[in-house]
């Protein structure tokens, strides 16, 4: 009799324990995303160039930037930082029609910033941060946008 | 006879002047650079040069210049209203990808993050009929009074044009809007859109110009008088 509680509780517990292990999962491999950098080839006003460029190659858009060198200026702080947002509005359109939410994630930003004399470009992938929605759709466009990021960086990288 | 030299340097003048409009937004959407940047260095110097230089036709007294160029800006503009019941319905049934004079606006104000407001709208379509103003004045100054035919074909070229320039690339449909919908809607109605352009361009200049040479007839004047 004994034993037989005793399997029951464990089999309960291990079930309980499997549960929450996968119920953390998402939130655990969500926390674990880094972000994709490359070391460009040019300096840091080329990269900003190259990256305009790319973006319409790439069939994108450039929908705004943010000048963080510029606005860190305002405090006495001298860095090169600057944003790119970058998208499409036809893919916009599809991603939005599919899950208005996706307006966290989209447009897609890249960053591009000045370390130690070099120039670095990185950005979250987007199957990485769309992973969190449940729209089929969504997650195609990420790994669409995915190839055209990782086309992008060849362009500009070493 | 007045000598065809300062006409010839003033129309080439005016030309290189009217393709700066219909360029910026290429230009802008291959990301060389900022359109609300070339709008202020470029696009607004050239209108006005344009304006000036039809002043200076008028006291140079050139007077078929000055109609040709004039010409071109009133059938530019009224080519463009034949262009938009076009490109309006089919953006209305979902043929077109965006709407492009608002696109314009925002990219020309620099609040594209923003969205398009009543002052955005109003750059844009100011914008959207000045390239057709500009493409009228480069018709009237190249063909003189052309014949209808001339104009459509110059139309179908532009939209051509505007088929395989970075904008459509950028839009994310690819040349002549092949990866938008089922491959043909775009194609349909820029095609359409610039037809009807060119047809009522060719068919006004045509009406307008009566007796004003094009400009291959007044190269071969110039160097007529030039050699007697």
């Amino acid at each position: 009799m004994k034993t037989k509680k005793f399997k029951f509780s464990t089999i309960l517990f291990s079930a309980l324990f499997m549960a929450t292990l996968f119920g953390f999962a998402p939130t655990a491999s969500a926390q674990n995303v880094k972000p994709v950098t490359v070391q460009s080839k040019m300096d840091f006003e080329e990269t900003l160039n190259a990256i305009n460029k790319a973006v319409s190659e790439g069939g994108m858009m450039v929908l705004a930037e943010l000048n963080q060198g510029k606005i860190l200026s305002m405090t006495g702080l001298q860095v090169k930082g600057h944003s790119f947002f970058v998208g499409n509005p036809n893919v916009g359109k599809e991603a939005f029609s599919a899950d208005p939410s996706v307006g966290l994630v989209i447009p897609v930003r890249i960053n591009v910033y000045e370390k130690d004399g070099k120039t670095y470009v990185n950005y979250f992938k987007p199957s990485d941060l769309f992973v969190s929605f449940n729209d089929k759709k969504v997650k195609m466009i990420g790994g669409k946008l995915d190839e055209k990021l990782g086309m992008m960086m060849k362009m500009i990288s070493k | 006879m007045k000598s065809e030299k300062p006409k010839l340097g003033i129309i080439l003048l005016v030309l290189l002047l009217a393709a700066i409009g219909p360029n910026i937004f290429p230009i802008a959407q291959a990301g060389i650079a900022n359109l609300s940047k070339m709008a202020v260095d470029y696009l607004i110097p050239s209108v006005v040069l344009i304006l000036v230089l039809i002043l200076v036709t008028h006291l140079l007294k050139f007077s078929l210049l000055k109609r040709q160029i004039i010409t071109g800006i009133i059938a530019g503009i009224i080519a463009t209203i034949g262009l938009e019941i076009f490109r309006i319905t089919g953006f209305r049934i979902g043929w077109m990808p965006g709407d492009l004079p608002k696109l314009m606006g925002v990219l020309l104000l620099d609040q594209f993050a923003l969205g398009p407001d009543s002052t955005s709208n109003i750059a844009g379509w100011a914008y959207h009929f000045w390239n057709g103003a500009a493409f009228g004045i480069i018709y009237s100054l190249l063909v003189g009074r052309g014949k209808p035919w001339m104009g459509l074909l110059y139309g179908f070229l532009i939209g051509i044009g505007f088929m395989l320039s970075p904008v459509v690339r950028s839009l994310g449909v690819g040349s002549f809007g092949l990866q938008f919908k089922d491959g043909y809607q775009l194609f349909v109605v820029v095609s359409l859109a610039h037809i009807a352009f060119g047809v009522v361009l060719g068919w006004l200049v045509y009406k307008m110009n009566s007796g004003v040479p094009g400009i291959v007839t007044r190269v071969k004047k110039s160097y007529i008088k030039e050699n007697n």
